[in-house]
């Protein structure tokens, strides 16, 4: 899911970056309020799960693979804004070491994958954590990635649109939204479910190993 | 009459093989120096029968554009360019998009043509993060 270099234009990614910045720095605010001496080495062990995670990649009918994120366990452990500055970190490092995902399409796979995959799964948990809680945890995990995956869709779809040349030939991405759509989100739909299983059995699983963390 | 029935055929012969070298190609088949680019994903599976374009130098306008053959190999004839830009695309966001030079491969040393091995690398990840995290123990403790 994570969006190469050369695949997105200037006119998304510039304000992308000013969005994700103020972002950021909001993350990393609530980071050093909200975070404790104890908690951090659960938080990097999650983090450093969400890296590997993301790079383990599932191969899927049609010749294409995709792979979970994990960012929906950083998000109801530990919060949206949190988990939104784990999961930068972890793309960061991913561009960085293995070119998954750029340095120019940072803001937008950090924008769809962490603040927003972490925001739904936080608000579903939140939702639904009474009525039925594994039922919320994997919801959490499956609206997260399919959320990111729709967002990465709608930002690759939009590239036709946004540049291209006097003739029409698009100058990033060439495909449009009837082909990103259902191209992306379709595998996703079933990455999804293992993702909410993931979901489902890490936090409950770190939370027999460890004093309990979840609200 | 016979004269000019003979002339007649022979006219029409004429235009008619005039006509048909126009539709006719020619080909021929020989060796090259090609450069091949071989994209797969991580797990090997090839980045097969999807499109791409080649640049010359910084050309606006692809010299070459196609599609990735089963193995996700792409190759092509340098010519006279010192460097080609790639972009490879399928429908579902993969691809790559790099810029490379087409002479001299040859002569690099393997470990700089892959620095490091994906394992490597994600080991290298995985100790950035606890890196990192240990740092921010340490902020703790200062504070503290």
């Amino acid at each position: 899911m994570h969006i190469p270099d050369g695949f997105i234009s200037p006119k998304l990614y510039v304000p992308a970056y000013a969005v994700a910045i103020g972002l950021l720095a909001i993350a990393f605010r609530r980071l050093r309020r909200e975070l404790r001496e104890e908690t951090i080495p659960l938080l990097a062990v999650m983090t450093a799960l969400a890296f590997v995670l993301m790079l383990v990649a599932v191969p899927l009918p049609g010749g294409t693979s995709a792979h979970a994120s994990g960012v929906a366990v950083l998000a109801v452990l530990f919060g949206p804004w949190i988990a939104f500055a784990s999961c930068a970190l972890v793309l960061l490092l991913q561009a960085m070491l293995f070119g998954a995902g750029g340095i120019t399409t940072f803001p937008v796979n950090a924008l769809a994958m962490g603040f927003a995959g972490s925001l739904v799964a936080w608000s579903t948990y939140r939702l639904l954590r009474t009525w039925r809680r594994p039922v919320a945890l994997f919801l959490a995990g499956w609206l997260s990635v399919v959320t990111a995956a729709v967002l990465v869709a709608v930002a690759l779809g939009v590239q036709p649109l946004l540049a291209h040349r006097a003739d029409g030939t698009p100058l990033f991405f060439p495909f449009g939204l009837e082909i990103t759509l259902p191209a992306i989100v379709l595998p996703h739909l079933v990455v999804g479910v293992g993702e909410g299983l993931l979901t489902v059995l890490i936090v409950q699983l770190s939370e027999r190993v460890l004093p309990r963390r979840t609200p | 009459m016979m004269r000019l029935m003979g002339a007649m055929v022979l006219a029409a012969l004429a235009l008619l093989s005039a006509d048909a070298r126009a539709h006719d190609l020619q080909h021929t088949i020989r060796r090259g120096d090609a450069v091949v680019i071989t994209v797969t994903f991580p797990d090997g599976m090839p980045f097969s029968f999807e499109s791409f374009e080649l640049f010359a130098e910084s050309d606006s306008i692809p010299f070459q554009v196609g599609r990735s053959d089963a193995q996700g190999r792409i190759v092509f004839l340098p010519d006279s360019a010192r460097t080609c830009r790639v972009r490879a695309f399928a429908h579902d966001g993969h691809g790559i998009d790099i810029t490379f030079a087409t002479e001299g491969w040859e002569a690099l040393p393997d470990a700089q043509r892959a620095p490091l091995s994906r394992l490597t690398r994600i080991l290298v990840g995985v100790a950035l993060v606890f890196g990192l995290f240990g740092v921010l123990v340490l902020i703790f403790k200062g504070r503290t």
